[in-house]
């Protein structure tokens, strides 16, 4: 018995404590959460992480930076390029190392492109936790044609490790800049379908609007980001505030709704999917001919002695990698800051009084990765 | 024989749906294979052991709708008889001014459990 | 002229004897078809192909049937093991003789029972009963909220359901669904009481526990509600029974309002069927394309929308029988 383990008061026969997870169908991975429930009434829920625990950040003080490359994108496999091209940059930017412009172009596109199919598939998760199964086979549809674009030059579906110090691995083609761009005009079109299909209907909104309200004060608290943070009326963006790579040259709006609860953050990953589109429409366009990594990489990344701190936007909020180097090849310290581990912080006190319905709800709107949270 | 022939027909029918619905219940204990697992028979809970029987006092709010269901329900079994021969024979309006006045008692009944908010969830 | 069964045969016994087989052979080859189409037609409106197993998938079902018949039975170990037991045979047994009420056909039915629809009624109450015990007696916590789920809106629906049948009654003046039906002769009552309809159908699929009024076994909160805990055979009787409950509900809508057996060119039992069939793929439908509705949510639209809205509908007919 651990601490978790709380005995049921024998006083209290009204209430009781119920398990949700870590095999449950809506908890998206082997999470539990810990509900005790007055009836239908979540009196207070305790979420209980560390399942699919595989110590990333302790892997990365016994291997050495090109080592542990393939990491990132196992942390969170639905952001795994942008996990992955993050943490290139986080090191090439402690090591000063020039990025060809070409390589940041094809890292934009496929950082988009990988916000895409993530925000896919939280669409058609988060639906299927309210019960509805028809649009879960949609998104995964679209979903895979994104697959197939970045799997043609990246190799893998899902675990990407596509981007290298200095740039990427492998160079683009123009059949995939005619993929990535067919793939835009034809997502665009089925963005309205999904628009008709799903954020009309009476009864999600009835299950989403005013469910799952995060209190003003949270976003301090829990260091809420990315969707949810922008559904509560904050305008933040890693993308816009301290721009990373190239994506300050790129014209696209932040989306903001001020309500905070589910019916907010879904319409905010709707639209950012559509300013997804348009900077790699911008992207396409503008891709420039040349090197796609870069010349001269130092043959061992040894970043000078100190802290380094590297923050990307990944589709659940903000991704921090802090890297304490001590000279060597090998990180010090690496540790990564996940947006799944403070959302998930922040459960017990939006699923308090709640009803038990409207913890699935919340749980899928928030779009948690496990993997993430027990990295 | 008549008896048979009307309710006992069906009567036979219904223990005929409780035997047939035995037989495929025993089938598998002949042909089934055991396990011998030890948490096998334990409820399940997501995997993890329960904390606390199930048997507990359950919220308020699901036995108001069984109590609202019992008015209710008796008061509409009541109409049926009335339409069987509602407009048939000499009773002009009389029939119809009845029918007004005992639903309009059963919208009473809903307009006062909304407003003591039985259909409300109590929040918190 | 109506023939029924007893008559028929001139021995109760054996017309008892070939009733049960005529049912039970029909129901299990229907719960095979249902489930086909089911899985047929869910894949059509989700772009897939579905099973593919024998000739357009109808083995599936076959193997799977023979899959749970020999799966194992578990009883858990702190379940009280009677009520756990009788419950699914108890959400099975209203299943047979349901069926006789129904007339199919004009010439031949089972049996013309003058309270058809109060017969209907109070057994398909049972089915609730069975719901419970489940329930309570599986002592999992999913399964005891499923079950009081079921129960709240088992009931909470069966008010409606009732109140939209009643203006039929009204019409016709008899409670027999063979009367009713020749009633309809010359046209069916969906054009005179198209609101009732409405309301009956969305009553019928809360009644059978259907999407988008599935939270009894909301498999995304409850993992499968009431039948948690139950496995092999136990559960595919519940599975049967809501197939079986479908039937009836679409049975009863068409004889009460589409106008039962009556139609051109076909067969009667053809046209009673292709009616039943349509009003089961539209609540196919309505299970694919819906998401789930909350608890709360469901109890005040049955409370608040659909029995004020079906007392109105009565009381607008009575008026309306008195003026014409």
């Amino acid at each position: 018995m651990n601490r978790f383990e709380v005995e049921q008061d024998p006083k209290s026969r009204d209430t009781y404590y119920l398990n949700m997870g870590p095999q449950h169908p809506s908890t998206h991975g082997v999470m539990r959460i810990k509900l005790h429930l007055d009836g239908e009434r979540i009196i207070s829920a305790e979420p209980i992480i560390g399942y699919g625990h595989r110590a990333h950040e302790k892997m990365a003080e016994n291997r050495d930076y090109i080592q542990f490359l393939p990491n990132p994108s196992r942390v969170d496999y639905l952001g795994g390029m942008i996990y992955n091209i993050g943490y290139c940059q986080a090191v090439e930017r402690a090591m000063n190392i020039e990025v060809p412009e070409r390589a940041e172009y094809i890292r934009i596109i496929c950082n988009e492109l990988n916000r895409i199919s993530s925000h896919l598939l939280w669409l058609g998760t988060f639906l299927m936790d309210l019960g509805a199964f028809t649009p879960f086979l949609y998104a995964f549809d679209d979903r895979e044609k994104i697959l197939d674009i970045l799997d043609r030059i990246t190799g893998s579906r899902l675990t990407y490790c596509y981007a290298r110090f200095g740039g990427v691995i492998l160079d683009i083609d123009d059949v995939f800049l005619d993929n990535v761009s067919n793939f835009c005009t034809y997502f665009v079109e089925r963005l309205k379908e999904y628009e008709k299909l799903v954020i009309g209907n009476v009864i999600f909104r009835e299950r989403t609007i005013g469910v799952g309200i995060f209190a003003p004060d949270l976003a301090q608290k829990y260091a809420i980001t990315g969707p949810c943070l922008r559904a509560m009326g904050h305008v933040h963006d890693v993308r816009k505030d301290e721009p990373y790579g190239i994506y300050d040259r790129f014209d696209f709006d932040v989306p903001t709704q001020t309500e905070g609860d589910c019916f907010a953050r879904t319409l905010v990953r709707v639209e950012e999917m559509r300013q997804s589109i348009r900077i790699i429409e911008q992207a396409v366009s503008d891709m420039p001919d040349g090197l796609f990594l870069a010349a001269r990489v130092p043959k061992r990344i040894r970043p000078p002695e100190g802290d380094y701190y590297f923050c990307v936007e990944s589709p659940r909020g903000s991704f921090g990698m802090y890297i304490a180097s001590d000279g060597s090849d090998i990180p010090f310290r690496l540790k990564l800051r996940t947006p799944s581990f403070s959302h998930i912080s922040a459960m017990p006190a939006v699923m308090a009084g709640t009803m038990l319905a409207d913890a699935v709800a919340i749980l899928g709107s928030i779009d948690i990765v496990v993997p993430e949270i027990d990295r | 024989m008549d008896w048979f022939s009307q309710y006992g027909f069906l009567g036979a029918l219904l223990l005929s749906g409780i035997v047939l619905g035995a037989i495929p219940v025993v089938l598998p204990l002949i042909i089934s294979p055991r396990a011998r697992g030890r948490k096998s028979r334990e409820t399940y809970e997501c995997g993890m052991d329960t904390i606390g029987s199930a048997w507990v006092r359950f919220d308020i709010a699901y036995y108001l709708f069984a109590l609202i269901f019992v008015a209710f329900e008796v008061d509409v079994l009541y109409i049926l008889p009335i339409a069987v021969i509602y407009n048939s024979g000499t009773y002009v309006w009389r029939d119809f001014i009845e029918l007004t006045i005992f639903v309009g008692i059963l919208f009473l009944a809903i307009v006062y459990a909304w407003s003591k908010g039985v259909l409300h969830w109590r929040s918190r | 002229m109506k023939t029924d069964i007893i008559q028929l045969f001139e021995n109760p016994y054996l017309a008892l004897g070939v009733s049960i087989a005529v049912i039970m052979a029909y129901l299990s080859v229907n719960a095979i078809m249902l489930i086909w189409l089911e899985r047929k037609l869910s894949a059509r409106i989700q772009r897939r192909i579905g099973p593919q197993r024998g000739p357009f998938g109808l083995m599936q079902q076959i193997f799977d049937m023979g899959k749970l018949l020999s799966k194992e039975l578990l009883t858990p170990k702190h379940a009280n093991k009677l009520l756990y037991v009788i419950a699914p045979i108890l959400v099975f047994a209203p299943v047979v003789a349901l069926s006789s009420l129904f007339p199919i056909t004009s010439t031949y039915i089972f049996h013309d029972f003058n309270i058809a629809i109060v017969l209907i009624l109070a057994i398909s109450g049972i089915n609730v009963i069975g719901i419970f015990l489940a329930g309570w007696g599986s002592n999992n916590k999913y399964a005891l909220l499923g079950a009081v789920r079921s129960v709240a809106q088992n009931i909470s629906y069966e008010i409606p359901l009732i109140l939209s049948v009643i203006p039929i009654v009204m019409i016709t003046r008899t409670m027999s669904l063979y009367d009713i039906t020749l009633a309809q002769e010359t046209y069916p009552f969906i054009l005179v009481q198209p609101i009732a309809l409405i309301i009956f159908i969305i009553s019928a699929t809360a009644e059978t526990n259907r999407a988008p009024f599935d939270i009894p076994e909301a498999e995304s909160e409850l993992v499968a509600g009431f039948h948690t805990e139950y496995s092999g055979m136990r559960f595919g009787l519940f599975f049967f029974a809501e197939y079986s409950n479908m039937i009836f509900a679409c049975a009863l809508a068409t004889v009460l309002f589409l106008g039962g057996w009556h139609g051109p060119f076909l067969p009667d039992a053809v046209w009673f069927f292709i009616k039943v069939y349509a009003l089961i793929v539209l609540m196919m439908w309505f299970r694919w394309t819906f998401p789930r509705l909350r608890f709360d949510q469901l109890m005040k639209f049955a409370w608040v929308v659909l029995v004020p809205l079906s007392l109105i509908n009565l009381l607008i007919t009575t008026l309306v029988l008195k003026i014409v």
